[in-house]
C-alpha cells in the first residue's frame, strides 16, 4: 500500500468509527428513554395495539403498556392484591387510573409520546405528595401499584398469554 | 536524634518541669506536638503505651457498657504511639456548615465557632493526614468516569477523600525525635490532674507505670488529648480539690457522648439500572495511573515533595439530604453511603425491571444497593461517660458508657430514608426500600454498627453552665488547662471526626504558641 492511499483509507476507516460510534451513541441514549422519542412512540402505540387484541379494550392495554416489563409488574401487583380490598377488582383499579391518568390524559392531548410522559409525572407527584404504597419495605408510587395491580388481575383472567406479550 | 524516654526507666517519685505536657499521643496530641517543635516552648507529650501495642496497657481502656449495646470499650480507641491512628480506616471531611449552626429542632446545636474560623486550619489538617487539597465540592472529583448523581433538590451528593491512612506514631515519629524542644515519654499513664486550692489551676500531673513506679509532671500548661472517652474519665478522676471532678462545675464532664451510627436502614435500585455509580460505591483513585496503594502513597509524596501538583487521594461519595430538607422534615444531619449487594430475592428483580427506563428491562442486569446511614447523634445530656466502682490494673475506677439514643436519633433515621425516598421517586432515580426493622422496630436500632466515633463529654461552649471548654479549647474556670480531640465537639455531624479534631488541634497549637510568646 503506497502512502497516499495508506491515508486514503486511515481517514476513511477512522470516519467510519466516528460515525458508527455516533449512530451508537444516539441509539443507546434513544433507547433509554421510553417514549420519548418518535420510534419509541411507534413501538409503544404497536404494544398497545399487541395488548388491546388480548385484553379487549384499550383503557386496558393502554394501562399495561405502561409496564416496562409486564412480568414483573403482575409479580409486584400479586404483592398488593392482599393489602386492600380495591385491589381486588379489576373494574374498580381500572376507575382508579382512568380517573388519575386517563381521563385527564384524553382531555389534554391525543399523543401517545405525552401518555408516557403524564405517567410518569404522576408516579413523581405520588411520591411528592406521600401517595405511596409500601410493598415488601418497597416504597412505590401508587398509581404504580394500581398499575400494577391491574397487570395482575388481567393476568389471573386471560393467563400467560399476557406475561409473553 | 534523641530516643523516647521510658517512664518505667525513671526513678520512683521522679519529678519533670516543662512548659507545655500534652497527655496523649494520639492524633490530636502528635498534631500538637508537632506544631510546637521550634516554638521556644519545653513540650512533653506523654503516652501510655509504648511504640508497639501491649495487652496490658491495652486492658486500661477497658470499661462497662450500660446503654445501647455497644463494642467492649477496649477495642474501639488503642493506647500506644499514634492513638487510634493505629487502626483508623482514613475516611475524612470536614463538618459542613449546618454542623456549626444553632439548629432550632437540635437541642443543644451550635458551635461557638464558625466554619470560616476553622478553614485554615482544615487546609492544615488535610496536610497532617496526606490528603488532597481542601476540596469537598463534589463536582470538582467528578468526571465522565465518576459522575455526580442529581437526585432531586432534597438530596446532594458529598465526598469523602480518604487518608492512606496516615499512622501518626511511625509517620511523625521522626519528627519529634528530632525536635529539640519536644521530649516524648512512654508507658506512662496520667492518674490525676492536681489543682490548687479553688480548683482554678493545675499544678501537677501524676503518672504512673504498670510497675508500680511515679512521676510527677509540673507544667506551665496542661493539654488532655486522650480521646472522646478518656479525656472526661481523667477529669472526673480528678477529684482531689473538687469532688465532682476537674471542670466539672456544672455536671457536665462526660456528658452528651456521642456516635456515628451506622444504619443499614434501605436498599435501592435505579430507574438506569446501568448507571455508572462508582463514585459512590467504591473508593475511587484519583490518580493518572491506578497504582496499588503502595504507589500512590511514592507519587503523593513526590508531588508533596516537589510541591508542585497536589497529592492525589481516593474518594468515595455519599447521599445527604440537602439543609433545606433537614430543616423541613426536622432531622440530624446524615448521609447515605451506597453498598453494591447481590440481590437473593425475586422481589428485588421485579422492583427494577417496573421502574426501568431502559428498552429491555428483563435483559439488564439487577444491580441493587444497601444504603448505610452514617447519622449525627442527638447531642443528650443523659448519653454519658461516668466513672464504675470496678478499676483497672492501676486502681483507677473504670469507664461506665451509658450511650444513649433518643426520639430525635429514631425520627432521623425514618425520615431521612422516606425523604430519600420520595427524592428518589419524584426524581425518577429509583425505588428504595426500607429494611422491615425501620418500618416495624426502629428504636431498637436492630440493624446498626458504630464508627467508634467519640465524640462530645467535654463540650466547647462559651457559657461555662452549657460547654466544659471555652472557644480556645481551655477548660471554664481552669486557667491552665486544655482540651484537644472529638470531646469538645458540640454536635458531630455525620462525618469521621479525624479531619475535624485535627483542625482544632492545629488551632489549639496555635493558640499556645501565642500564649507562650506573651508570658
Amino acid at each position: 500500500m503506497n502512502r497516499r492511499r495508506f491515508l486514503t483509507y486511515a481517514l476513511s476507516s477512522t470516519a467510519g468509527a466516528i460515525a458508527f460510534g455516533t449512530w451508537r451513541w444516539l441509539d443507546d441514549g434513544g433507547s433509554q428513554r421510553v417514549g420519548f422519542v418518535p420510534d419509541d412512540e411507534r413501538a409503544f402505540e404497536a404494544r398497545v395495539e399487541r395488548l388491546e387484541a388480548i385484553v379487549g379494550d384499550e383503557d386496558r392495554a393502554m394501562v399495561l403498556a405502561l409496564a416496562p416489563d409486564l412480568e414483573s409488574a403482575i409479580a409486584i401487583g400479586r404483592y398488593a392484591l392482599p393489602l386492600d380490598p380495591s385491589y381486588q377488582h379489576e373494574d374498580a383499579v381500572l376507575e382508579r387510573l382512568r380517573a388519575t391518568l386517563l381521563d385527564p390524559w384524553h382531555r389534554a392531548s391525543s399523543d401517545l409520546g405525552a401518555f408516557v410522559a403524564a405517567y410518569q409525572d404522576i408516579v413523581a407527584r405520588d411520591h411528592r405528595d406521600g401517595r405511596v404504597v409500601v410493598l415488601d419495605g418497597w416504597v412505590l408510587a401508587a398509581t404504580r401499584v394500581d398499575v400494577c395491580a391491574l397487570a395482575s388481575l388481567v393476568h389471573e383472567r386471560v393467563g400467560a398469554r399476557l406475561a409473553a406479550s | 536524634m534523641k530516643p523516647f524516654l521510658d517512664a518505667r526507666e525513671f526513678p520512683d517519685g521522679t519529678d519533670v518541669m516543662t512548659d507545655v505536657c500534652v497527655i496523649g499521643a494520639g492524633a490530636a496530641g502528635i498534631t500538637i506536638a508537632r506544631d510546637l517543635v521550634g516554638s521556644g516552648l519545653d513540650v512533653l507529650l506523654v503516652e501510655s503505651g509504648g511504640i508497639d501495642p501491649d495487652a496490658e496497657t491495652q486492658g486500661l481502656a477497658g470499661g462497662v457498657s450500660v446503654g445501647q449495646p455497644y463494642y467492649e470499650l477496649a477495642a474501639t480507641r488503642l493506647r500506644y504511639f499514634g492513638g487510634s491512628t493505629n487502626h483508623w480506616a482514613g475516611w475524612c471531611a470536614p463538618l459542613g456548615s449546618l454542623d456549626f449552626a444553632f439548629r432550632p429542632w437540635v437541642p443543644a446545636s451550635g458551635w461557638p465557632l464558625s466554619p470560616e474560623e476553622l478553614q485554615p486550619y482544615f487546609a492544615r489538617a488535610q496536610e497532617t493526614n496526606e490528603l488532597a487539597s481542601f476540596e469537598y465540592d463534589p463536582e470538582a472529583w467528578a468526571s465522565g468516569r465518576y459522575p455526580v448523581q442529581e437526585i432531586g433538590t432534597d438530596v446532594e451528593s458529598v465526598i469523602w477523600q480518604f487518608s492512606p491512612p496516615t499512622r501518626y506514631g511511625p509517620e511523625y515519629r521522626e519528627a519529634l525525635e528530632q525536635a529539640a524542644n519536644v521530649q516524648v515519654v512512654l508507658h506512662a499513664n496520667v492518674v490525676s490532674l492536681d489543682a490548687a486550692p479553688g480548683a482554678d489551676h493545675v499544678h501537677t500531673a501524676t503518672l504512673s507505670t504498670l510497675l508500680g513506679s511515679s512521676l510527677l509532671v509540673r507544667a506551665r500548661t496542661f493539654v488532655l488529648a486522650c480521646g472522646g472517652i478518656e479525656n472526661a474519665r481523667l477529669l472526673l478522676l480528678s477529684d482531689g480539690v473538687a469532688p465532682a471532678g476537674l471542670g466539672n462545675e456544672h455536671d457536665l464532664v462526660g456528658r452528651y457522648f456521642m456516635e456515628h451510627a451506622h444504619a443499614r436502614a434501605a436498599t435501592c435500585v435505579f430507574a438506569e439500572p446501568t448507571k455508572d455509580l462508582s463514585l459512590y460505591t467504591e473508593r475511587a483513585s484519583r490518580n493518572a495511573f491506578e497504582w496499588p496503594r503502595l504507589l500512590s502513597r511514592v507519587e503523593n509524596r513526590l508531588r508533596r515533595t516537589l510541591d508542585v501538583l497536589p497529592p492525589v487521594v481516593p474518594v468515595r461519595g455519599g447521599l445527604r439530604l440537602s439543609d433545606v430538607a433537614q430543616r423541613r422534615e426536622g432531622v440530624l444531619n446524615g448521609a447515605a453511603i451506597m453498598h453494591a449487594i447481590d440481590p437473593d430475592d425475586a422481589m428485588t428483580a421485579d422492583v427494577q425491571r417496573s421502574i426501568s427506563v431502559s428498552a429491555h428491562p428483563y435483559d439488564d442486569p439487577v444491580n441493587a444497593y444497601d444504603l448505610v446511614l452514617q447519622l449525627e447523634q442527638a447531642p443528650n445530656p443523659d448519653s454519658r461517660v461516668t466513672l464504675d466502682d470496678e478499676v483497672d490494673a492501676l486502681g483507677l475506677r473504670r469507664t461506665r458508657l451509658g450511650l444513649r439514643l433518643g426520639e430525635l436519633d429514631t425520627h432521623t433515621l425514618v425520615e431521612t430514608t422516606r425523604a430519600l425516598a420520595r427524592a428518589f421517586g419524584t426524581s425518577g432515580t429509583g425505588s428504595i426500600r426500607f429494611q422491615p426493622w425501620v418500618l416495624e422496630d426502629p428504636s431498637a436500632w436492630h440493624d446498626t454498627y458504630w464508627g467508634s466515633h467519640h465524640m462530645g463529654t467535654t463540650l466547647m461552649s462559651d457559657d461555662p453552665r452549657s460547654g466544659v471548654v471555652d472557644a480556645d479549647c481551655r477548660v471554664h474556670g481552669v486557667d491552665n488547662l486544655y482540651i484537644a480531640g472529638s470531646s469538645v465537639f458540640p454536635t458531630g455531624g455525620f462525618v469521621n471526626p479525624t479531619l475535624t479534631l485535627v483542625a482544632l488541634a492545629h488551632r489549639l497549637a496555635d493558640h499556645l504558641r501565642a500564649r507562650g510568646s506573651s508570658t
